[in-house]
């Protein structure tokens, strides 16, 4: 296993190299820098103006920028935002509100996944009819857009129903304490939740579905049942484990998507996360803030992934024992 | 009363094709202790009639059309499944082609072993780890406990398919079914897994149906034989006198295509068998057959009773040549 | 088409039915056809492809024409669907909004496919370290949610129809460059290539005349599906205005209509028809894909 991670960390390296590289291009690509515009004010004298290029880096050649850039990011000076904060605290900040949002939204699509991902495949065989609705629920669900989903609820529990808030993280001009307050983040939380779970439920219940299909086939279900179990005890007992450790990988890599998702979900509902912050700075043509947060959700993934392998190292005795019947 | 009756079975799959038609009204019998060997082509038939009498055709898939399979007097078609499953692993048990994909990846072979007790009986299964390294041992694993502890990626082919026989005499089934268990292993195993076989037959007096396209392993093991062709019994015999003088034109060709006939060259049956989806009238061998004659294409030949088997050929309709030896 | 049928018969061989021989292309068709759902979202797709390419023909308004007394009617027998707040007919804007969307989603399929088979093939046929370069390549790119990743190219580049096009593709191409790898992994020890290796033919050759062909049908899936997504990214990037701007109509910003509280709450007509279009567009891609990839793959055969 030792090994296996070894490998695997050696390639994340490379990597978040990659990464490195694109985010720089990125950054370096993206118009204007604080001084040249001086350049075009005949008030300004120009050797000011490149003395401060100067100063920055700006003249050196791309490979020393990039080095000195990269060395700026390790010890965390993302840069300032517009109005003067680092960005690092301000992304971090809205990090933690996407978090909000995401890690509930990503359990309980994972719960819902498994649960029907089981229920539709076992049924294929039997009850079409469960079977029929499971997939046309999945199919109808990636078949909207997230912000049409969001819009749809926020006219009716928002405005027809008036029953649940639809924007923000908590109620403007109350400040409540304590379990209040709490609550009053939860009730702003479910519109906005459901929406990204409901979303992300139906990619992940299909890699399940097909999985626990493709278990459905597998010889050592047909052994468990000459053994002497029904078809459904052979299912749970020598089945599911299976299909987890066939499915926690791919689960874990649908964490960009559930960003991605978020980003409209949280741009709809106002909510201030990574998304809004996101929208925001481009509206406001505020770079600095844009290549931080995509340098730090690049960062963001790869960590998930990572955390993908390791599970599925632990969950997989072939990869555990180093068989390596696996990359 | 025969240990197990198979009456007129008839199986019938479901494709986007069409039906085909994988077993088609076969009947036999086997005794207490008695080795059956079914000898075939693949897509004769034979593993389909095995899933068959254990139950465990995909239901989704394959129908059975008719037929009764007695086991011990007891109908195992009309039986509901939780009977059957009592029967499945105790008193019956089967070892399959493939070791390699029939055991679970991710469970340690002691506990697949020991799942055997867990579901027939129960108070054994705490204590089952002696009697485990016992049984592995009597099957010639000589570090049982490791082997115990071990998943099944770490052991060999052969290991894996001792393994599989282990599991399933746990219990001292009546029935062992095993359906070509030495064809995915290389050849020196082959003969260990089969010596094994006869050990646990010679140990626990079950009767077993061995299931090949392999001769030199029914020459080995079996008492009786039945040759299965796109889904009938085209001859049944005892094994003796089935290498001795087989009456079936097919079951000629088949023993003239083993290497031990070799004469500079390698005698083969031609063309292939035919697909299982074609309705066939007359003689299912008919194509292929070198002593066919025009009437084979019409009729239909039904089983004769012949000598100390049956055949299924309308050579043999007026009861000619049925002595052996003659 | 045809050849491309032809292909896949050559790679298939021929399957067998009752007596009478049926190409595997005429068994996949049957497959898809007896697949009621995939028929029908078929002939939808086309029937909407059709009024959307006719649009001129077919709509008596303008779709930019701006006339303030019409401003924000509700739907009337002029104007089915009412007009949006530059008074323009919502029906011809959809029908237009159309044509827009899919073309679009088409080049950016199209886009996608030629980067993703491309490198697909280098990766997969060449191994070693172009392949290693060519996965971490991709890994690079599936560390950036596309959503993210696309903000900010919109943002450098002028937000517009070329641009959003160059983005999608350039973003989305990781998926079938991976199944063209994992596909061309799998055959690439085949008999049939290692003999026309042994021969000499230049790799070029081999890609060309023994790979692609046999890789067909996941491509053909993966693209049908990749529209789908082109479709949605649209829509999503429009609706953030940082796609198709106006007076041009796309599905995706007549949506953005609804980022008015007013439209919101009482101007249904104004976002919910293109909303609905596009669940219906990108609904029936989704099963005419599911229905190609059950007919076309050889192991199912119900």
């Amino acid at each position: 296993m030792l090994r296996y991670l070894r490998k695997r960390l050696l390639i994340y390296l490379v990597i978040l190299f990659g990464v490195s590289i694109a985010v720089f291009v990125l950054m370096m690509s993206m118009p204007g820098d604080p001084y040249s515009w001086m350049l075009m004010d005949p008030n300004v004298d120009p050797a000011y103006v490149q003395r401060k290029l100067d100063e920055l880096g700006l003249n050196d050649p791309i490979h020393i920028q990039y080095i000195k850039w990269l060395g700026r990011i390790l010890h965390g000076d993302f840069g300032y935002a517009l109005e003067g904060q680092a960005t690092l605290d301000l992304v971090s900040q809205a990090l933690k509100n996407t978090l909000l949002l995401t890690i509930p939204a990503f359990l309980l699509s994972t719960l819902f996944a498994v649960l029907l991902g089981i229920w539709s495949a076992m049924s294929a065989s039997g009850n079409k009819i469960l079977d029929r609705l499971v997939t046309l629920g999945t199919f109808l669900e990636v078949s909207i857009p997230t912000f049409f989903l969001a819009l749809i609820l926020i006219k009716w529990f928002g405005y027809d129903l008036k029953l649940l808030p639809v924007s923000g993280l908590k109620t403007l001009r109350v400040h409540y304490t304590g379990l209040r307050y709490v609550l009053d983040v939860a009730k702003h939380m479910i519109l906005p939740v459901f929406v990204l779970t409901l979303t992300q439920t139906s990619g992940m219940l299909r890699y399940m579905r097909s999985a626990m299909i493709d278990i459905l086939n597998q010889d050592y279900i047909r052994t468990a049942q000459a053994k002497g179990m029904t078809w459904r005890r052979a299912i749970w007992t020598h089945g599911l484990r299976n299909a987890l450790i066939s499915v926690i990988t791919v689960f874990c890599m649908r964490l960009p998507g559930i960003i991605s998702g978020a980003l409209f979900t949280e741009t709809v509902f106002v909510w201030p996360g990574i998304g809004t912050l996101n929208y925001n700075s481009i509206l406001n043509r505020d770079y600095a803030v844009i290549i931080t947060i995509t340098m730090i959700l690049a960062m963001v993934i790869l960590a998930t992934n990572l955390l993908a392998d390791i599970l599925y190292a632990v969950a997989d005795p072939r990869i555990r024992l180093g068989g390596g019947a696996k990359e | 009363m025969k240990l197990l009756e198979v009456k007129d079975l008839n199986v019938v799959f479901h494709t986007i094709l069409g039906e085909a038609e994988a077993v088609r009204g076969i009947s036999f019998s086997v005794d207490r202790g008695e080795v059956l060997g079914i000898v075939g082509e693949s897509g004769s038939g034979k593993s389909v009639t095995s899933l068959a009498i254990m139950g465990l055709l995909q239901r989704k898939k394959a129908d059975i059309r008719h037929g009764t399979i007695l086991f011990d007097g007891q109908d195992l078609l009309s039986m509901p499944e939780k009977q059957l499953c009592q029967l499945r692993g105790s008193r019956m048990a089967m070892v399959f082609q493939e070791p390699a994909s029939a055991l679970n990846p991710v469970i340690k072979i002691e506990k697949q072993l020991s799942e055997v007790y867990k579901l027939h009986e129960p108070a054994r299964a705490k204590t089952c780890h002696s009697e485990l390294v016992a049984l592995l041992k009597r099957l010639n694993i000589p570090d049982a406990e490791d082997v115990l502890k071990k998943y099944p990626f770490e052991l060999s082919g052969g290991m894996k398919q001792r393994v599989m026989i282990a599991m399933a005499v746990l219990c001292r089934p009546d029935l062992l079914i095993a359906d070509e268990p030495t064809t995915a292993l290389d050849v020196t195993t082959q003969a260990e897994i089969l010596e094994l076989l006869r050990l646990v037959q010679q140990e626990t007096n079950c009767a077993i149906i061995l299931i090949t396209h392999d001769l030199g392993v029914i020459a080995e093991m079996a008492q009786r034989v039945i040759v299965m062709y796109r889904g009938k019994i085209l001859e049944e015999c005892e094994a003796e006198s089935f290498f001795r003088s087989a009456r079936h034109p097919y079951s000629q060709d088949l023993l003239n295509t083993r290497p031990e006939y070799f004469s500079g060259r390698f005698t083969s049956i031609e063309g292939s068998i035919p697909s299982a989806y074609e309705k066939l009238t007359g003689c299912a061998y008919y194509g292929r057959c070198r002593q066919a004659e025009p009437r084979c294409a019409v009729r239909t030949p039904e089983q004769i009773q012949c000598g100390d088997g049956c055949v299924c050929c309308l050579k043999y309709e007026t009861g000619e040549g049925c002595t052996h030896g003659g | 088409m045809s050849k491309f049928w032809e292909r896949l018969r050559a790679f298939h061989g021929r399957g067998k039915l009752e007596g009478e021989y049926v190409s595997v292309a005429n068994l996949s068709w049957r497959k898809f056809c007896r697949n009621r759902l995939a028929v029908f979202s078929l002939i939808v797709l086309v029937l909407i492809a059709v009024i959307s390419f006719l649009a001129p023909l077919i709509t008596p308004y303008s779709y930019s024409e701006i006339d303030l007394t019409l401003a924000r009617q509700p739907p009337s027998p002029e104007h089915i669907l009412g007009t949006d707040e530059y008074g323009r007919d919502m029906l011809t804007r959809l029908i237009y909004g159309g044509r827009v969307s899919m073309t679009m989603a088409l080049a950016a399929m199209l886009l996608q496919l030629v980067i993703g088979v491309v490198l697909g093939c280098l990766a997969g046929y060449f191994g070693s370290w172009v392949d290693a370069f060519i996965m971490r390549l991709t890994d690079v790119f599936m560390c950036f949610p596309f959503y993210i990743m696309a903000v900010c190219l919109a943002a450098i580049v002028e937000p517009g129809l070329k641009n959003l096009v160059l983005i999608i593709g350039f973003l989305s191409w990781t998926g079938i460059c991976r199944i063209v790898r994992a596909e061309i992994l799998s055959l690439k020890e085949n008999d049939y290539i290692l003999a026309a290796r042994s021969l000499g033919i230049r790799p070029g050759a081999i890609i060309r005349r023994h790979i692609l062909p046999n890789i067909l049908s996941p491509i053909l899936v993966a693209a049908t599906l990749s529209i789908a997504g082109g479709i949605m990214s649209e829509a999503s990037m429009s609706f953030l205005n940082l796609g198709v701007r106006t007076p041009e109509s796309s599905w995706g910003n007549m949506l953005s209509a609804a980022q008015s509280m007013q439209a919101l709450v009482s101007e249904w007509w104004r976002w919910v028809p293109p909303g609905l279009m596009i669940v219906i567009v990108v609904l029936s891609i989704n099963y005419v894909g599911e229905g190609l990839r059950n007919a076309l793959d050889p192991r199912i055969s119900n």
